[in-house]
């Protein structure tokens, strides 16, 4: 072997020895690969000072220790995830859509369908009144009739009714006016003799004369009533 | 024997806040950013290529989790399905930087040339010398691996936080990623080898010398 082949031979070997650095560092590696790396780097110099920088890269590296975070770095992350919490970016997106209804539509939903339902409640409440009080109803039969009023009507004489006498046959024409007993306390002679014999005859039987009272409502109120006596016999 | 019973324990624990989580529970949730806001912050911050909108993308990531709880059906731990949502929202914050943000350039902001090289516009100025407690300052080991991490293209760099400074093991890491075991483990050789040339530019870089984290063990 010349020196050369030898001296690459040599160079060949350190390549080799430097590929192990890294597994020889963390003891990565068989005992007997060890041993035959610290016999290479024992006998040369050139090896044993690169693994010696190697070595105390790896020091220097494993004694600078973590970077100090900066004052104030958790209370930041809590608020960060706090806020996170607040918009629930960690629920599923069904669970997250629910909690966004909740948050946001909900609200405006309740109030809304309160809306709704009190909106139909006066659509609906209006609509029955004007049915209950709009439409007319039916008349009951035991109904007096709205606005019923019944003239005065006579029913009988007390006694036996006085014939009226005067000098000529025409009818007389009168207005009564009954009170709510149905007894006769004026009257007038609209037509016919006026004479005071057929005054007092007129009277006579006026006063003996019982009426059913003027109603309204059926409520027995004063009224009047045109009465015509006819069939009077004129004397002579 | 204990160890399972504790882990039985553990999940049926997780199982009651997954539960209560479910629900919305103000004070689960409470409970959760208690004991995640942290770890989530720095995972998140270390991650960004500007550590400032760290706190807007862990309030996402927590707004994810709270509009998403409900379809978290325990396939992986509820730490695991916190990270992997947290570790998407990083690679879209980092989109949105790239076309957005990467506008608003400052000096002190690590710059790549079309070399692909690492450089800050404060660089390129006139007297641009730090004094001796400035590189001091500037070039403590922590901060120059914190940026030369934002450097690494975010599969790989993803991985590396995960490993290196929020201590996940393989299998939780392939988990939040939602690749293989074989994935994770060729990442993050990847993104340590990637991380040490990213190192060895800035150091290349510095005119003053102070990539202490190289110098120290190129010694």
């Amino acid at each position: 072997m010349s020196w050369s082949e030898k001296n690459s031979a040599v160079l060949q070997k350190c390549l080799e020895v430097r590929e192990e650095f890294s597994p020889y560092l963390d003891g990565d590696m068989s005992g007997t690969a060890m041993q035959s790396m610290a016999a290479h780097l024992g006998g040369c110099k050139d090896c044993a000072v690169e693994f010696a920088a190697w070595r105390e890269i790896q020091s220097t590296l494993g004694s600078m220790g973590p970077a100090k975070a900066p004052a104030g770095l958790q209370a930041r992350l809590r608020a960060a995830l706090a806020e996170e919490r607040e918009r629930g970016t960690h629920l599923a997106w069904d669970r997250r859509l629910a909690a966004m209804w909740h948050a946001t539509l909900a609200p405006f939903a309740i109030h809304a369908a309160t809306g709704t339902v009190a909106a139909l409640l006066l659509i609906g409440g209006a609509g029955a009144t004007i049915a209950w009080f709009g439409a007319p109803s039916e008349v009951q039969a035991n109904d007096e009739p709205l606005g019923a009023m019944t003239a005065p009507h006579y029913l009988y004489s007390e006694v036996p009714p006085q014939p009226i006498e005067f000098g000529r046959e025409a009818p007389v024409l009168i207005e009564a006016k009954v009170d709510d007993q149905g007894r006769v306390y004026d009257y007038t002679i609209l037509s016919g003799p006026t004479d005071k014999s057929v005054q007092r005859a007129v009277e006579a039987n006026l006063l003996s004369s019982v009426f059913q009272p003027a109603t309204i409502f059926g409520l027995p109120v004063a009224g009047h009533v045109v009465m015509t006596y006819t069939g009077v016999s004129v004397k002579g | 024997m204990g160890d399972l019973a504790s882990a039985i324990g553990m999940a049926a624990e997780e199982a009651t806040l997954v539960a209560e989580l479910q629900t919305g529970s103000e004070q689960a949730f409470a409970l959760l950013i208690a004991q995640y806001s942290q770890p989530v912050y720095s995972m998140i911050a270390r991650s960004l290529r500007d550590p400032a909108d760290a706190a807007d993308v862990t309030q996402e990531v927590f707004v994810k989790v709270f509009r998403h709880i409900g379809s978290f059906h325990g396939d992986a731990s509820l730490r695991t399905w916190i990270y992997r949502i947290a570790l998407h929202e990083v690679s879209n914050q980092r989109r949105w930087w790239s076309r957005h943000k990467k506008q608003e350039l400052t000096l002190d902001a690590q710059q790549e040339n079309e070399e692909g090289d690492c450089f800050c516009l404060g660089d390129t100025l006139a007297s641009n010398a730090e004094s001796p407690l400035e590189c001091a300052e500037h070039g403590e080991a922590k901060e120059q691996v914190a940026a030369a991490l934002r450097t690494i293209p975010e599969a790989f760099r993803s991985v590396v936080i995960l490993r290196e400074i929020e201590g996940f093991g393989y299998e939780e890491i392939a988990e939040m990623l939602n690749v293989h075991l074989g994935t994770v483990k060729s990442r993050l050789t990847r993104g340590r080898a990637a991380l040490r040339e990213a190192l060895k530019k800035d150091a290349a870089a510095q005119p003053c010398g102070c990539s202490r984290v190289v110098e120290e063990v190129s010694r």
